[in-house]
């Protein structure tokens, strides 16, 4: 029971907007609501933010800093901990009572940053560490990972009789930040129009989420509303683009368990998906087509027969799938690939019944320069992507990106606690995240 | 369309390239601070039929392995030294390939306070493969172009591979 919480919630309206909250409710936060997920927080004209969804629609709750600090939530949601660290790193803002202080994404300069990355010592006799990029895997991801590794048995760390065989993860931890390339930076001071080039290249495996949840929030911020056939075409490349990092992520997961065979026609299955899209809106990826109002480029009409050719190759490759096979050689990743197996399939039916009525019209609204505070979203591959953007007389006074990647990589470090490492790659595959997301 | 064009490659490459070199091409990739669409065309690259295996181009793990450093993304202040370490671990005679518009100026993201641009800025560059991100098409036949001319000079690479990305 939180009435002044419940208060502030009813107040929320329109959706998107921030609710403020005084000091006091903003505090209670750190108790945790079973009602409230967790979508991130951010630091941003001398508030700090804190994003939720009740379910169904988001939540933005905000208090004001009392000097550039704030009460930390990560003891009530505990995924708010990285978020705290990463407005450190950008904002300087610090969260009052947080326990981990490490940096998220700040890296000292090359050959001096020997503080970093404080990785959680593992001591003991039979315990080590291994170490694990930025360079590493044949195609490589720029992220550090170390694993603690030791005997694991009936969830305690066993000393004794130590051998190679029964060695498993006790601690995994990521060290980020060597993607950073400064997004949300290069975006600040510039038009919705010219940014969104910016939000296409956050993460190449979801930049339609992206470009859709940012000119969302662009267009809500500046009163424009994009036509009805560009919000038809953004609901199909949105689908498209998940069913393809559908594909991708379950190419890597079998390709990580060993069945290269497999992972091939995957792999070629979304390739052909890329070669389609391609044709249909000029760019294997989408990227740079959603614009905030609306669209740059309309659907070629006469591709959409390639488009739907892939969309049948995909269902086909994963419905020819020996499933029984798979989850035994996918092990702890088993039930997130079969979720991805059936999201293909049905997201290809989707976009199948969609293609057939699109409306015909504009696919471009203007943008007034508008000023004032949105959320956007879209969904991706690893669940809803959300922009917020705050507008001055149309330009972005700032802006933030937040991708799943960031909240599902605790539950990824959690996840793999108990595995061996090849059961590990595995899973770490399966969850398809965006390293790119999460550095900015 | 990029799997018949590559396959036109196929003959010039079993007289050129493999033979001259003697073996097969070992590619080791460093993400330098992507987006990850580069590495989706990569991945094309090897999944496809007419792909690079077909070629006898291979992604390996060992830098040590590698005759060609393949870089994807703008280089990030933070990714530069372990770029620049890969490379060094790499036995003569190497080549660098930038595959994508971030590697090979900055792309989008040229002149960025947290980035320091194209791959050129910190390592000697090979051959450009511009796009973005480039077709897993024009990755192979930069490779395979790369076999043929076993150094080619990147002002010539830069001529014949340039093409405006998406705009
Ligand atoms: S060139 Fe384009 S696709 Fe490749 S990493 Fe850069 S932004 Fe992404």
């Amino acid at each position: 029971m939180n009435p002044a919480l419940d208060v502030a919630i009813a107040s929320a309206a329109p959706p998107g907007t921030a609710v403020m909250l005084d000091a006091a409710t903003w505090r209670s936060l750190a108790a945790g609501d079973a009602r409230l997920g967790f979508v991130g927080l951010f630091v941003s004209g001398g508030r700090v933010h804190a994003l939720f969804t009740d379910g169904s629609a988001p939540l933005l709750l905000a208090t004001e800093l009392i000097a550039n600090a704030y009460p930390s939530i990560a003891t009530g949601f505990p995924q708010a901990a990285w978020f705290e660290r990463l407005a450190f790193d950008q904002t300087g803002a610090t969260a009052e009572g947080a326990t981990d202080r490490r940096p998220a994404i700040a890296q000292g300069a090359a050959g001096t940053d020997a503080a970093w990355p404080r990785f959680i010592e593992t001591a003991g006799e039979g315990f080590y560490q291994i170490g694990a990029g930025p360079v590493a895997g044949r195609i490589a991801s720029p992220v550090h990972r170390r694993f603690s590794m030791g005997r694991f048995s009936m969830g305690r760390f066993s000393m004794g009789c130590f051998s190679t065989d029964d060695t498993r993860i006790l601690r995994l931890e990521h060290r980020l930040g060597y993607a950073h390339r400064g997004i949300a930076g290069l975006m600040r001071g510039k038009s919705p129009r010219v940014a969104a080039r910016f939000a296409a290249r956050i993460a190449g495996d979801a930049t339609v989420a992206h470009a859709v949840a940012f000119a969302r929030a662009a267009e809500a911020a500046s009163g424009a509303v994009a036509p009805p056939r560009a919000v038809a075409l953004r609901a199909i490349m949105v689908a498209v683009e998940r069913m393809t990092a559908d594909l991708a992520a379950l190419a890597a997961a079998v390709a990580a368990a060993g069945d290269a065979r497999f992972a091939t026609l995957l792999g070629q299955a979304r390739e052909q998906s890329a070669v389609a899209l391609g044709e249909a809106f000029g760019h294997r990826l989408m990227m740079d087509i959603v614009v905030p109002g609306g669209l740059a480029l309309d659907l070629r009409g006469d591709a959409v027969a390639s488009l739907l050719a892939a969309l049948d190759r995909a269902s086909l490759v994963v419905r020819a799938f020996a499933w029984g096979r798979v989850r035994r050689d996918l092990g702890p990743a088993a039930g997130i690939a079969q979720a991805r197996a059936r999201s293909i399939r049905a997201l290809a039916a989707s976009v199948r019944a969609d293609l057939a009525v699109v409306p015909e019209g504009i696919i471009a609204a203007a943008l007034p320069a508008g000023t004032g505070t949105a959320l956007g979203a879209a969904e991706s591959a690893r669940g809803m992507v959300y922009h917020w953007i705050d507008l001055l007389d149309g330009q972005i006074r700032d802006c933030v990106a937040i991708d799943p990647s960031a909240r599902l990589l605790p539950a990824l470090e959690a996840g793999v606690v108990g595995l061996d490492p090849q059961a590990a790659a595995v899973l770490i595959a399966c969850y398809g995240l965006s390293v790119g997301a999460i550095d900015g | 369309m990029d799997e018949a064009a590559v396959s036109s490659l196929a003959a010039r490459l079993a007289d050129a390239g493999i033979t001259r070199l003697g073996r097969s091409l070992a590619v080791r990739h460093v993400d330098a601070g992507s987006c990850g669409g580069c590495e989706i065309s990569l991945a094309g690259a090897v999944a496809l039929r007419a792909g690079l295996t077909r070629y006898g181009i291979t992604l390996v793990d060992d830098p040590r392995e590698a005759d060609v450093l393949l870089i994807t993304g703008v280089v990030t202040t933070t990714m530069a030294d372990a770029v620049t370490r890969t490379l060094g671990a790499m036995a003569p005679p190497r080549f660098v390939v930038a595959v994508g518009d971030c590697a090979v100026d900055g792309g989008v993201f040229k002149g960025a306070p947290t980035v320091l641009g194209g791959a050129e800025r910190i390592v000697p560059v090979d051959l450009l493969i511009a796009g973005c991100p480039p077709s897993p098409g024009r990755i192979i036949a930069g490779l395979v172009a790369l076999l043929e001319a076993n150094a080619a000079p990147v002002a010539a690479a830069r001529r014949s591979s340039r093409i405006e990305p998406h705009a």
